[in-house]
C-alpha cells in the first residue's frame, strides 16, 4: 500500500528533471579555465586508503583532506604549471607529489605514503591544515591505531574505547552501552560501513560485536550532524571497514583470555578481500564482570568484505560487497534457568563511482537482521522474541564546485518490519511490535550545500526531506533541516556552532530502570504515537595554538520532544504501553591533546544537564552524569615497549531510593473478588524517582604493549590491568535483598596477536 | 619518569580508593495503609488498617489498633468497631461497620484516626444506576445466531459516568455425594491456555464497555470440566447459569486492574505502578455493587452432558 502511494507521489519526470537540472549546473559551473585533481591517498605497505590525510599544494596555498574512502578532489588549479602536493598524514612519511592540470579535464593521482616507525604519534587530526575552514562540529575521527594504545582489558573494543571521549557518557563499566549529550541509548545509530547495526554487543553488551581488527576508522557525529545521517536523535556512530590489502596476503592469530579469533586479507584480480572470525572459548573472565559464579556465555562473530575494480567495465569505479555475522547463546542447561540467544545477520552491496566531472556517487543496498530470544524455561519468568528486518537502498551523490564548494544530495529507501512476542502471565503471546495494516517504509531525500569558498569561512546548510514516514504516525511529510557554520578566528582559532532538527521512528522496548538486559529488543514506533523529534543547538571552539596542543570546547543545548517511554502507569490492558515524554539535554564538552616525542595526553571533561518529563513528572534520569573527567596517558618506555595509563572519574548516577515496604492487598478470590481477606505482597515502596546519587565512579587502568619483530611474523603482547586500584564502584543494589553488586575488580588480563 | 609520577599517583590511589557505604534508603517513615472496600449491596462494611515497615524480612505485626475510623454518607454515619477474625490459620485486624449501607450514587468519606494522631482519609461516590438490564434478545447457551459465540451486553439506565464493569459467567449446580448434595458454582473462563501439561482459565478482566464474548467451545469445556474424573454424571444436576457483574468506581477499578494489568500485561515494567487514593497514607478506598442475572440455558444442550436439568 505504502509503495503504491509513493509510485504516486513521484513519477519518472520528476527524476529525470531532477538530475537533468544537476547535471546542466555541473556543466556550467565547472567551465573554467582551471583543471582538477583528484586523488587517493593509501598505505604503501597495505594499499588500504588513508582516510583523513591532508593534501597541501603549495604553490596555491589551498588543499582538501581525505574523505573517509581516502578520496579527495581539488579543483580551480590554474593550468599550464607544475605543482608540488605535499601529502601527509600523522603516522606516515610525508610525500611530495608533482602533477600539472588541463584545461577543463581532471588529472588522477594515486599517492602511497610510508609508515614512520613513530608509533606513538596516533592521535591524527582530521586532515586541517593551517587556514583550511571546517564545518564538523561534534564530529570525532578516531583511527584504529589511537583505539589500540588504549586498555584493551578482556578484548580490543571500540565501543569501550569511545567511552573515554567527551560527550560519552556511561551509566557502568560493564556494559559497552552509552549515552551521548543527555540522550538514551537508543537514540544512538550505530552503522557498519552505511549499514545500520541493531544490537552491536556480544554477552550482555559487555563489548561490541564488531572485530576491532576489520575497523579501519571510525566517526563519531556527537551531535549537530549533517543531513547525509538520519533515524536516530543523538548521534551516529560509524565504522569504516578495510579493504584488506592489496599488496600481499597476510594472516593474523589472536587470542585473548576469553576468545580466539583469525583474520585473512589480500589480493586478488582487480581487488582485495579481507575476512575475519572470532570465537569465545572461555566465559571465566566474563563472571568477573557480572559478579556471578558462572554465566555460560557463548558467542561468534565473522566479517567478509570484498573489492572489486575494473577500468575496463568502469573506470574509477568501485564495487564492495560485505557481510556481518554474529551469535551469543547463553545457555545454562538448567531447566530453572532462563536461556537466551541473539544474533545479528548483515548484508550490504555497494557501487562507488567517480565519474568524469568533479563528481562522484555511491549506491548501497543492505539488509540486517536482528534476533533475539528469552527462553524462560521453568524460572517463572516470561518470553521475549525479536526479529527486525531493514532493507535499506540509498544513492549518495557529492558535486565539488570550482569555488571549492560542494553539494550532496540522496535519496534514502528503507523499509522495516519489527516483530516483538510478549507473553503475559497467563501464557498468551502477542505481537506487540508489527502493524497488520502495513508495511513500515520510510521515504527520503536529502540536500546539502557546503559554502567552502571562503579562506575563514565554511557554511553547510541543507535539508532531509521525509516523504513517507516510516511509522506513519505523525506527519507523512516533514522536513528535518539542519545547519553549521566554521570561523577561523585566527590561524589557530576557529569558532563553530550547528542547530538542526532531527526525528526518530523506532525505539526500544526496555524499561529505563533495567540496569542490564541480555539485548535490547527494537520495534517501530507504535502508531498512537508521533515520532520522537530533537532540536541540536552546538556551539564551540578549537584551539590549536601549535602542532602538539590542542583544545576545543563545545557547548550543546538539545530539547526533545515525543519520545517514546514505557508507560509505568499501565492499568488498564487497554492502556497504551507506551506514552510520551520530552527532555532538555544541556552541557559542555572540553577535549584537550598534548602530543609530544615520546607521550601523548589527552583529557576530557563533561559537565551536563538532563531532565526528562513524563506524565507531568520531571526527573533526572539514570544517565545524568554531572560531571566527568578522562584521561590517557601514552608514552613509550624503551625499545618498542609502550604503555598507557587511563584515568576516568564519574559522579554518582542518580538512583531512587526505598523507603520502605508495606503489605499491599492482591485481590485475588475468585469467589469473592473485593474481599479484604485476599492475600497481600509485601511491596517496596519508593521515594521520589532518581533523587539521589550512588557515589562516584573512578577507575586506574594500565596497559603495557610490544611488538615483535620475527622473520616469519610479528607478534604483539598486550598486557592490561583493569582497575588498577581495585575501586569498589557500585554497579547496583538489590532492592529486595540489599545486596550490593560492584563493577569491575582488580583484573588483569592478556592479549597475544600473532601476524604472519 | 615512571618512577616519579606514575608509581606515586597509583600509590595515592591505593590509598584513596576506600569502600563508601551506600545508603539506599531514605530515612524510614512510617505510612498508615488503608484498604476498604464498600459493598453497596451489603449494611456490613469492612476497612484494614496497616503501617508501612522498614525491615523486608521482619514485618512483624503492621495491623493498626486502637484507631478511629469512621464512614460517612449523605444520611449516615457510623463508628468502625475493631475487631479480630480468623480467615484459615491467619488473624486478620479489621475494623467493622454493621449498619452501614449507604445509597447507590452517595458520596462516601472515609476518615481514620491514628493513635499516634495521624490522619488518613479518602473519599469517593459510589457507583449510580437505576437499574441493570441484561439485552436479552437472542440470548440462550447454546447461541442461536452465530453458534461459536455467545455475546452478552448489558445496559444501565441512569447511570453516572466513569464506570467499570467486572464481568462472570457461573453455572451453578449441585452434585448428589456420599454427604448429601452439595451446591456448587463453577466460572466459565474467557479461554483456557495450555502452559506445559496444564490448562490454565483465564477470566474476564475489568472493562470499562458493557459487552463481552464468549466462545461457545470454552462453555462447553467449563461444562465437561464440573464432572471432570467422575464417571457419574448423572450425580451432576445442572440449576442455572448465571451472568453476573460488579459495576465499580474508578478507583477500585484502577487499583486492582493495576495489579491484574502488572500481572497480565505483555510488558517488561520491574515495578507494579502504585496506585493510592488515600490521603495522608497509601491504600485504596472504593466501592462497588454486584447485579446478576440468568442466561437461559437449553434443556438438550444441558443433557447432552449426562447431567440433569434443574432450572432454579
Amino acid at each position: 500500500m505504502s509503495f503504491m502511494r509513493i509510485k504516486s507521489r513521484f513519477n519518472i519526470k520528476f527524476w529525470i528533471s531532477t538530475l537533468l537540472i544537476f547535471y546542466l549546473l555541473c556543466n556550467v559551473l565547472s567551465a573554467q579555465s582551471t583543471g582538477t585533481l583528484r586523488g587517493i591517498v593509501a598505505d604503501s605497505l597495505s594499499g588500504e586508503a588513508l582516510a583523513y590525510a591532508n593534501i597541501y599544494i603549495e604553490n596555491l596555498g589551498i588543499g582538501a583532506s581525505s574523505d573517509s574512502r581516502g578520496y579527495f578532489i581539488i579543483r580551480s588549479i590554474p593550468v599550464n604549471n607544475n605543482y608540488t602536493a605535499v601529502v601527509s598524514y600523522i603516522g606516515y612519511k610525508k610525500k611530495n607529489v608533482t602533477f600539472n592540470v588541463l584545461r577543463n579535464s581532471i588529472t588522477d593521482i594515486k599517492v602511497y605514503l610510508s609508515p614512520t616507525e613513530i608509533e606513538l604519534k596516533t592521535v591524527e587530526k582530521t586532515g586541517r591544515r593551517p587556514g583550511e575552514n571546517v564545518t564538523s562540529i561534534g564530529l570525532q575521527k578516531i583511527s584504529m591505531k589511537q583505539i589500540n594504545s588504549l586498555p584493551k582489558g578482556v578484548e580490543g573494543d571500540v565501543f569501550r574505547s569511545l567511552k573515554y571521549l567527551p560527550g560519552i557518557q556511561t551509566t557502568n563499566d560493564v556494559t559497552t552501552s552509552f549515552n551521548v549529550r543527555g540522550g538514551a541509548n537508543n537514540e544512538n545509530l550505530f552503522l557498519l560501513d552505511d549499514i545500520p547495526v541493531y544490537n552491536p554487543f556480544h554477552a550482555l553488551g559487555l563489548f561490541g560485536s564488531i572485530d576491532p581488527e576489520v575497523i579501519k576508522n571510525l566517526e563519531l557525529h556527537l551531535g549537530g550532524f549533517g543531513t547525509k545521517y538520519s533515524g536516530r536523535l543523538s548521534s551516529v556512530i560509524k565504522l569504516i571497514t578495510k579493504d584488506g590489502n592489496r599488496n600481499k596476503y597476510k594472516a593474523s592469530f589472536n587470542s585473548s583470555l576469553m576468545s580466539v579469533k583469525s583474520s585473512l586479507q589480500g589480493p586478488y584480480g582487480g581487488g582485495s578481500f579481507i575476512i575475519s572470525g572470532r570465537k569465545s572459548y572461555s566465559n571465566k573472565i566474563l563472571n568477573n564482570f557480572l559478579d556471578e559464579d558462572n554465566i555460560p556465555i557463548k558467542f561468534y562473530d565473522l566479517f567478509f568484505k570484498a573489492n572489486y575494480e575494473n577500468p575496463k567495465l568502469a573506470e574509477n569505479g568501485k564495487f564492495s560487497i560485505e557481510g556481518f555475522f554474529s551469535g551469543d547463546q547463553i545457555i545454562n542447561n538448567n531447566p530453572l534457568l532462563a536461556d537466551a540467544k541473539w544474533s545479528n545477520n548483515i548484508l550490504g552491496i555497494s557501487w562507488f563511482q567517480f565519474v568524469d566531472k568533479p563528481l562522484f556517487y555511491k549506491i548501497n543496498f543492505s539488509y540486517s537482521n536482528f534476533e533475539g530470544e528469552f527462553i524462560p524455561n521453568s524460572s517463572g519468568e516470561r518470553p521475549v522474541k525479536n526479529n527486525v528486518k531493514d532493507y535499506t537502498g540509498k544513492i549518495d551523490i557529492s558535486y565539488v564546485y570550482a569555488s571549492k564548494d560542494q553539494l550532496g544530495v540522496g535519496i534514502k529507501i528503507k523499509e522495516v518490519s519489527t516483530d516483538l512476542f510478549l507473553q503475559n502471565s497467563f501464557g498468551q503471546t502477542a505481537n506487540v511490535g508489527q502493524r497488520e495494516d502495513r508495511v513500515n517504509v520510510n521515504l527520503s531525500l536529502y540536500a546539502n550545500y557546503r559554502l567552502l569558498r571562503f579562506k575563514d569561512l565554511s557554511l553547510e546548510f541543507g535539508s532531509r526531506l521525509n516523504l513517507v514516514g516510516l511509522s506513519q504516525s505523525g506527519e507523512n511529510r516533514y522536513l528535518e533541516p539542519r545547519a553549521s557554520l566554521s570561523y577561523n578566528f585566527s590561524n589557530n582559532l576557529s569558532l563553530k556552532a550547528a542547530w538542526g532538527i532531527y526525528q526518530q521512528e523506532i525505539t526500544t522496548f526496555t524499561d529505563e530502570d533495567v540496569v542490564i538486559t541480555y539485548f535490547e529488543p527494537w520495534i517501530v514506533t507504535p502508531p498512537y504515537l508521533n515520532p520522537a523529534k530533537s532540536n541540536h543547538y552546538v556551539s564551540g571552539f578549537e584551539w590549536n595554538p601549535n602542532s602538539n596542543l590542542s583544545l576545543s570546547v563545545e557547548g550543546y543545548y538539545k530539547t526533545s520532544d515525543n519520545l517514546p517511554v514505557l508507560n509505568d502507569k499501565k492499568i488498564f490492558l487497554t492502556d497504551k504501553d507506551f506514552v510520551t515524554g520530552s527532555s532538555k539535554a544541556y552541557g559542555i564538552d572540553v577535549l584537550f591533546r598534548y602530543r609530544f616525542s615520546f607521550f601523548n595526553f589527552s583529557a576530557s571533561y563533561s559537565h551536563g544537564y538532563v531532565n526528562k518529563k513524563v506524565d507531568n513528572l520531571t526527573y533526572i534520569p539514570r544517565y545524568d552524569i554531572r560531571n566527568s573527567l578522562k584521561t590517557i596517558f601514552d608514552f613509550n618506555i624503551y625499545k618498542g615497549w609502550k604503555a598507557s595509563v587511563t584515568w576516568v572519574y564519574y559522579s554518582g548516577v542518580p538512583f531512587t531510593l526505598l523507603t520502605g515496604f508495606y503489605d499491599k492487598l492482591h485481590f485475588n478470590g475468585q469467589q469473592n473478588k473485593f474481599s479484604l481477606f485476599g492475600s497481600q505482597v509485601i511491596t517496596p515502596l519508593l521515594g521520589k524517582r532518581n533523587a539521589s546519587r550512588l557515589p562516584a565512579y573512578h577507575r586506574l587502568d594500565l596497559n603495557v604493549s610490544k611488538k615483535f619483530d620475527f622473520a616469519f611474523a610479528k607478534v604483539y603482547l598486550n598486557f592490561s590491568i583493569i582497575n588498577v586500584y581495585n575501586r569498589a564502584n557500585i554497579f547496583y543494589f538489590d532492592r529486595n535483598t540489599g545486596q550490593r553488586v560492584n563493577m569491575l575488580p582488580f583484573l588483569p588480563t592478556f592479549v597475544v596477536k600473532v601476524e604472519l | 619518569m615512571i618512577k616519579k609520577i606514575i608509581i606515586p599517583v597509583i600509590i595515592l590511589f591505593i590509598f584513596v580508593s576506600c569502600d563508601e557505604n551506600i545508603v539506599y534508603k531514605a530515612p524510614f517513615k512510617q505510612k498508615p495503609v488503608l484498604y476498604c472496600v464498600i459493598n453497596a449491596d451489603s449494611s456490613v462494611q469492612f476497612a484494614m488498617l496497616q503501617k508501612s515497615f522498614n525491615d523486608k524480612d521482619n514485618p512483624g505485626n503492621n495491623y493498626i489498633k486502637d484507631a478511629e475510623v469512621r464512614l460517612t454518607s449523605n444520611n449516615q454515619s457510623e463508628n468502625l468497631i475493631d475487631t479480630s477474625v480468623i480467615n484459615g490459620n491467619k488473624k486478620i485486624d479489621l475494623y467493622v461497620a454493621r449498619n452501614f449501607k449507604p445509597e447507590l450514587g452517595s458520596k462516601i468519606k472515609i476518615e481514620a484516626k491514628l493513635s499516634n494522631g495521624q490522619q488518613v482519609s479518602s473519599s469517593i461516590t459510589l457507583p449510580e444506576f437505576k437499574s441493570f438490564l441484561l439485552d436479552q434478545s437472542g440470548l440462550i447457551v447454546p447461541p442461536v445466531i452465530d453458534p461459536r459465540i455467545l455475546f452478552i451486553s448489558w445496559t444501565l439506565r441512569k447511570a453516572s459516568k466513569n464506570l467499570y464493569f467486572l464481568p462472570r459467567l457461573t453455572i451453578n449446580y449441585k452434585v448428589r455425594t456420599n454427604k448429601g448434595e452439595e451446591f456448587r458454582t463453577y466460572e466459565i473462563p474467557l479461554e483456557y491456555i495450555e502452559a506445559g501439561k496444564k490448562e490454565i482459565p483465564i477470566y474476564p478482566h475489568i472493562i470499562p464497555g458493557q459487552s463481552i464474548l464468549y466462545f461457545q467451545k470454552n462453555i462447553e469445556t467449563a461444562f465437561r470440566e464440573i464432572s471432570k474424573g467422575d464417571s457419574n454424571k448423572s450425580f451432576y444436576t445442572i440449576q442455572n447459569l448465571t451472568f453476573e457483574v460488579i459495576i465499580m468506581e474508578k478507583h477500585l477499578a484502577q487499583y486492582a486492574a493495576s495489579i491484574q494489568s502488572f500481572e497480565n500485561s505483555y510488558s517488561v515494567k520491574i515495578y507494579e505502578p502504585l496506585v493510592s487514593n488515600i490521603k495522608n497514607g497509601i491504600g485504596v478506598f472504593g466501592g462497588y455493587a454486584k447485579r446478576s442475572e440468568k442466561v437461559p440455558l437449553d434443556t438438550d444442550f444441558v443433557l447432552s452432558f449426562g447431567y440433569k436439568f434443574e432450572e432454579q
